[in-house]
């Protein structure tokens, strides 16, 4: 099992969703299943929550401004932490 | 939630399954087959066991099979099965045979029509069906389907293996594997270990032997149903998650990959298959599909279709009684649920060996609870 988490800010973020989000089956304790590979992985509550507002359709603009509110942080530090997450679900994904 | 089957004929059925042979570390079919049988909801029928040792467990199984038989074995041809098959009619009846065993589906298909007029049924491929699939075909197939394949070739001398990265002799490359036409294959790393394993399958299981490139990533594999309309019916798709030293899966997990689901689609228009069959693929870090081998029958792993609400054994013997594909108790695909292979010693008493050693019949069991030792 591995903890996909946030990181410090890195360059530009497009906030841009990966692809196949939809097919990840996230449980309340946090165990996402991708059902297209088999592979399962463990997200932390922040991560659950970025999935979350992201398969409900959420654009990325306002994933970062509902992150930036609830953990009382700047949207550019939002922004570079959750293009991290979203890189390292990529991995996950492809 | 698993559909029941309901009052159809066919779950009056009495059904035999071959190849319930059950050595842990690669079981037959068979006792799957007969498991998933016994446990589909309505089914009353019966499940009798044919087996060609005396140790084969499904003979010996109440939960699974009723009854069993023992059969010549497949190189003994299709005449002496014949024999042996009138001589199981005259004792009981059978609905509908399930063969599961690659080797023995040659003598099946040619006794199907013989068979079908005794009131047996089966669906098996034809005879070009079932060579199309060969492991020295799969690329001809695969190029008419527009499925990616690993090259494959037969050689039959061992010194194949201190030319073979010559480009002259096709540039092979390490690792390899080294393959069996009907069974067995090995991941070789030299051209020493590769004599060997070439050595030891043609001991078991003569010439040619094959050799086909290796394809790194994961293995996923499909089982499905056929018509011969070219549809794939049921589909059930699986990656393994652990496997056995002969890389047959003891543990695995139910998936739903649009892409393997399209491969197999094309692979089945294109063989227009009947019966089941598995097909094999390896999925490469890039994400494309190599079809490694179709196997003509149900894979031993076949009681996950059970497990997510697609029972394919019951839904061939619907098909068999002319139930249109679309009619079939199929429940949408649930991935995520697990099966995980475990061995267990079934008891057997001594009056049960004898019977199957002495006449080639198990004794009859009762669909009785299994029985407990008292000590």
């Amino acid at each position: 099992m591995t903890h996909p988490t946030t990181s410090p800010p890195q360059g530009r973020s497009d906030a841009s969703a990966p692809p196949r989000l939809g097919d990840l089956v996230v449980s309340d304790d946090g165990h996402a299943f991708d059902r297209k590979t088999g592979r399962s992985f463990h997200i932390n509550p922040t991560g659950r929550l970025v999935l979350e507002l992201s398969q409900a359709g959420r654009p990325g603009q306002e994933v970062i401004g509902e992150l930036a509110v609830r953990y009382a942080q700047h949207p550019a530090i939002v922004a570079a932490a959750l293009d991290s997450f979203y890189s390292q679900i990529r991995r996950y994904l492809s | 939630m698993i559909p029941r089957i309901g009052a159809s004929p066919w779950s009056q059925w009495t059904v035999a399954v071959t190849g319930i042979n059950a050595r842990p570390e690669n079981p037959g079919p068979g006792c799957a087959v007969a498991r998933c049988l016994s446990e589909a909801s309505g089914f009353r029928g019966r499940v009798l066991g044919l087996g060609y040792e005396t140790l084969d467990a499904g003979l010996y199984h109440p939960d699974d099979c009723s009854g069993g038989y023992l059969l010549p074995y497949p190189a003994s041809g299709s005449q002496a099965l014949l024999e042996r098959l009138e001589e199981i009619l005259s004792r009981e009846r059978i609905d509908a045979i399930i063969p599961s065993l690659d080797a023995e589906l040659p003598n099946f298909i040619a006794l199907e029509p013989i068979l079908a007029r005794r009131g047996v049924r089966m669906l098996l491929p034809s005879r070009a069906q079932l060579r199309s699939r060969d492991k020295d075909r799969l690329p001809a197939l695969c190029a008419q389907a527009g499925v990616a394949t690993p090259r494959v070739r037969p050689i039959s001398d061992v010194r194949f293996f201190d030319h073979c990265t010559n480009p002259e002799e096709g540039a092979w490359t390490w690792p390899m594997v080294v393959k069996g036409v009907f069974y067995d294959a090995f991941v070789v790393k030299d051209a020493v270990e590769a004599a060997d394993r070439f050595r030891q399958i043609a001991d078991a299981w003569g010439y040619p032997v094959l050799v086909q490139e290796y394809v790194a990533g994961e293995e996923v594999n499909l089982t499905a149903l056929g018509d011969g309309s070219g549809a794939l019916i049921g589909p059930v798709m699986m990656r393994k998650q652990a496997v056995t030293d002969k890389g047959k899966a003891w543990a695995g997990v139910a998936i739903d990959d649009s892409d393997l689901l399209a491969a197999g689609k094309r692979l089945m228009r294109t063989l227009a298959w009947r019966g089941p069959l598995e097909l094999e693929l390896q999925r490469d870090p890039e994400g494309t599909f190599h079809l490694i081998e179709i196997n003509p029958r149900f894979p031993a792993w076949v009681y996950l279709s059970h497990g997510v609400g697609r029972n394919l054994p019951a839904a061939l013997l619907a098909l068999m009684h002319g139930t249109a594909a679309t009619d079939l108790p199929l429940a949408e695909p649930r991935p995520g649920v697990t099966f995980i292979r475990h061995a267990r010693d079934l008891i057997v008493e001594m009056d049960d060996l004898v019977s199957v050693t002495m006449t080639g019949a198990a004794r009859r069991h009762t669909a009785e609870p299994r029985r407990r030792l008292i000590a």
